[in-house]
This record gives C-alpha cells, structure tokens and sequence, in this order.
C-alpha cells in the first residue's frame, strides 16, 4: 500500500496507533477513547483480522456502524459476540495476564518517565486546584504488568510535564530500575501524539523521540515538551503517513462521523 | 412501596452505593427521593459516579466519595462534585477499580480483607492507610496490597424487572459492577424496575433474575427510573437533558435551580410529565439510530 499525501493528524494517529496491535492481540477501550476505537477497527480492518476488541469494556468484537459520541455507551457495543459482565469477567480476563496485555492510556499529565495523573493539578490531595475524574482502571493498567500505549492530542507542556502533580498510573517512577525494583512488569512502551512519536530509552527509561510527524520539526516537538526529550541517534525519521486505503477506511467505513475529531476538541 | 418509603430506610451520615457508569444505569429516580427527603453528610460509592453524585453534591448532601472516578464521560466533569472538593467540603477517597471492587468483596464475603496488584507504585496507597497496606504473600513472599472490607449501609439499584417479593431481573446480563456486588457487601438493597410484575413471571425466566429476594429490602417501580442516563437495552442516555446540565452546571443558582425543578415531581409519573413524551420517544428509540 502506498502512502498518501490527502491525510489529517487524526488519520495519521489513527494509523500509528493500530500498528501498535497485532494479529493475536485483545484489547479493550474505556471513556473518550475514539482514536483507540478507530485504531482497533482499523487493524482489524488490514493487518490483525483477529484482533479481539472488547468495546466499551462490554462488547465482545462489535460492530457498530460508526463510532457513537460515546465509546463507553451501548451504540459502540452493536453486534456483539458477547456482553462481558464486568466484575466477575472482565476483571479477570484482564488480571489473569493471558489477556489483554496491552492497554491505551490518555491522561492530563504524562511525564518523562511515563507516569500518568488524571486525579489532581496541585500539591495538596485533599484541597486540589482542579480536581479531575480520578483513576478508574488506570491505577490498576499501571501496576498488574500491562504494556501501556499512551495517546495524547495535546502534545504542549501541561501535557508532557518534568513530574506528574499525583501518580495515578505508575509508569517507570523516578526512572531506572525503580519500576522493576516494585516487582512491577510491563510499563509504558510508546506514547503517539498529534506531533510526534515517542518511546523510553532502555537503560534510563526516560522518553525519547522516536520521529516527528510529516511538516513537523524537532525544534517543535521539544518546544512542545516540558522536559529535555531524547532525541535518537542520527537523523530524527519522519512517522509514516497512512496509505490511502487506511485514510478511506477511516473516513468511509469506521468512523464516518468523524466522532475522532471530539478528541481535538 | 413507594420511592418515599423506601429511601426512608436510610439515614443522615450512612455510606450508600449507587450503581452508575459514567452516563450508563444510575438510579435517577432513588437519587432524586435522596435529594427531596434532605438527606445530609452521606457518604458515597460507585463504580463510575456521574450526574447522580454531582446533584447529591450540588444538594450539600455528600461529605465523602469512596471510589474510583467520577465522571459524565462524554458531558466532562461533575462540576458541584469537583467545586465540593476543591472547597474542602467533600473528601475523595480515590481507589483504583480493583481496589474498590476487592473491598466490597471482602465485605459481601465477610472476609477481613481482599488483596489486589493494582495501585503498586502509585501515589494511592499512601493516602489509604486505614483501609489498603502491603502485605506479603505468606507463600512467595511476593508483596500485594490488602484492601479493607467495605460494608456499605445502602446501596441503590435499577433493574428491568422484579416481583413484589423481591426478585430482580436484568435483560441482557450483569453488564454492570455494582449489580453483582453490592447486595452482597451492603445492609440493605433497594432496588427500582421499570415495571413490577408477578412472581409467576419471574418464573417464566429465572436466568435473568441476578438478585434473590432474600438479598432485597426494597422494590420500586419506576418507569424510565434512570433517565437522564441510559438504561440497555431500553433506553440511552438524554443527550439534551445531559447538555442543559453541563450548560448550568457551572453557576449555582443556575444548577439548584434544574436540580429542584426535578425534584419538585412528587412521583415517577408526574417527572415523566415533565421530561415529556417527545423526549422519551428518543431516548427509546435508540436502536434504530445506532
């Protein structure tokens, strides 16, 4: 398939993000998720057929018509194999470790060692600045040995914050060994934004550029950051457009509502 | 028994579970009777509070939220929640899903605590003393957090069906937590349905009763009894109810006053005179537009 020029910075996330999954995969999608929800169609619809995609954490392998203004709601769930009853069942397909190992994550704060805060902007827990929705299953997707793919549409330094106000989701702590030191397993992997594509340098396990989106340079991207970004060794790539078949999916048979674009809202 | 009598049964400062997922299966019409009885200093949980836990809060009805998140997913953030809280005035014991989930099963099972893995590394546990500590696994040695057992006064359901006696029917599965969980981890159950029906029914499908009426303190009936929010496969969420609230939401006057005005309905019937039937029509037809 070959790369097209008529694509927009959701289409080419969209594309990111389901290269991320492969063919053997499960993977399921909690509230405002729609460029997950489009990736996981996406992949199904081109190179992984048999990815799993638990919708909404309730629909086994729907197959809604297109993407509803809610990826937690009945709608996203239409045409289900199966509705996954979430205490008993979904809580254990996840936590037995056969399944679902790979989990998307979005929050208000990410920070260099990819720990995430969606709970409270300020120094004092019970008296926050802004008190945001709190942790869901995030406090638990960073600590039972999952493989986080963060995706964020606000690449800007309230964003991609030095340290997180609140570890609601650990990632790789103050860096180096001390995730692994906790026992804890997995952590985050890559992290797709609207410029660029990251990853965490192996030894240090800080965030790393790892290319910058076609028209987008890296003086952007590292203005863009609140932290000192690593760069790779050598030339900095360009992330892969889409193929025009991915960019026809997209718009015409997943997401024809351009649902996607509540999330640049 | 009437909406009146059943959260009668509950007090100033008791701890009551509410089923809700973010715009997903609150008990609307429970939580309205809450606000009009001026229940005060409650504690709450749920799974995923939303409208439900914002209008309580706006009410001053609410001291603390023990739970993981609290959102109206697509309509943001509960604003009289979060201002209660930035103001000092509501305490949010935040806990991850599997955190809170181990804690009521601890309670429904009578057991002193269960363990997660969940939590580990974040900033979590340092602010649950009294309730999550690591402990070490006496077999590996491996260290997991142990989560309090949760006991809850009350908790509030809505369900499809149920008889008089008490036996509770959901169409399509426990799709939701709190239905599997509270009534066993709660003193009391009240449970709403959309229509009451004879135990005779109920025995013409007894794979879809998921609460037995041992386990039931209370049944309502209530028509549409989570509107605004989404009850499947009956009816979705009331997107333009949803929005006039976010639309108010910010301004105090603004908010008590659409709180009140749906409180005021002394019965289910007479709410429902008020949303209208051009608005239940479209929340129920959902199906087709999906």
């Amino acid at each position: 398939m070959s790369a097209t020029s008529d694509y927009t910075v959701d289409e080419l996330m969209v594309a990111t993000l389901a290269r991320q999954f492969d063919d053997g995969d499960q993977a399921c999608n909690g509230a405002a998720s729609f460029l997950p929800v489009c990736a996981f169609q996406l992949a199904r619809a081109t190179h992984a057929p048999n990815l799993v995609w638990l919708a909404g954490a309730v629909g086994l392998d729907a197959r809604p018509r297109r993407v509803p203004a809610s990826t937690l709601e009945a709608p996203l769930w239409h045409r289900s194999s199966m509705y996954m009853p979430q205490y008993e069942d979904f809580w254990s397909y996840v936590l037995n470790g056969r399944w679902l190992t790979k989990f998307c994550v979005r929050g208000a704060q990410i920070d260099r060692f990819g720990n995430v805060n969606n709970s409270v902007i300020g120094a004092d827990f019970h008296r926050p600045k802004v008190r945001m929705p709190g942790s869901a299953g995030l406090a638990d997707m960073g600590s039972i040995g999952k493989r986080l793919i963060f995706w964020t549409t606000t690449h800007n330094p309230r964003t991609l914050v030095e340290k997180v106000d609140f570890v609601t989701c650990a990632g790789y702590l103050s860096g180096g060994d001390a995730r692994a030191r906790l026992g804890l397993e997995g952590g985050p992997e890559v992290l797709v934004s609207n410029l660029a594509v990251m990853d965490f340098e192996p030894q240090t396990k800080a965030m790393r550029l790892v290319s910058v989106h076609p028209g987008v340079s890296v003086e952007e991207v590292a203005e863009a950051t609140g932290f000192e970004l690593l760069l790779p060794a050598g030339e900095v790539p360009v992330t892969a457009a889409p193929s025009a078949e991915q960019v026809r999916l997209i718009r015409e048979e997943i997401d024809p509502g351009s649902a996607r674009l509540r999330e640049f809202a | 028994m009437s909406a009146t009598e059943a959260i009668g049964l509950i007090r100033d400062g008791d701890h009551v579970a509410i089923q809700s997922m973010g715009t997903q299966g609150i008990p609307m019409t429970l939580v309205r009777e809450l606000i009009r009885a001026g229940r005060r200093d409650l504690t709450i949980t749920s799974v995923v509070a939303g409208i439900g836990l914002d209008w309580l809060s706006w009410k001053g009805a609410v001291s603390r939220f023990v739970g993981p998140i609290v959102s109206m997913e697509r309509f943001g953030l509960c604003q009289g929640f979060r201002a209660g809280v930035q103001a000092g005035q509501i305490v949010f014991e935040e806990y991850s899903e599997t955190g809170i989930l181990a804690r009521l099963g601890a309670g429904a099972r009578n057991l002193p605590f269960q363990i997660t893995r969940g939590m580990i590394g974040t900033d979590l546990p340092a602010l649950l003393e009294d309730t999550v500590r690591e402990i070490e696994d006496p077999f590996t040695g491996e260290r997991v957090l142990a989560c309090r057992a949760l006991r809850p006064d009350v908790c509030l359901l809505h369900a499809h069906r149920g008889d008089a006696k008490g036996n509770i029917q959901y169409e399509g599965g426990t799709i939701w937590p709190d239905v599997q969980i509270y009534p066993k981890a709660c003193a009391r159950t009240i449970v709403s349905v959309e229509e009451i029906v004879s135990e005779d029914e109920v025995r013409e499908r007894p794979f879809e009763t998921v609460i037995p009426h041992f386990a039931v303190d209370a049944v309502v009936e209530a028509r549409y009894g989570c509107h605004p929010t989404s009850f499947f496969p009956r009816y979705v969420y009331d997107e333009a109810f949803h929005e006039r609230w976010v639309g108010v939401s910010r301004d105090p006057a603004a908010a008590l006053a659409m709180i009140d005005a749906h409180c005021a309905a002394a019965t289910q019937a007479e709410y429902l005179e008020l949303i209208g039937a051009d608005a239940l029509a479209a929340v129920s037809n959902w199906q087709e537009q999906a």
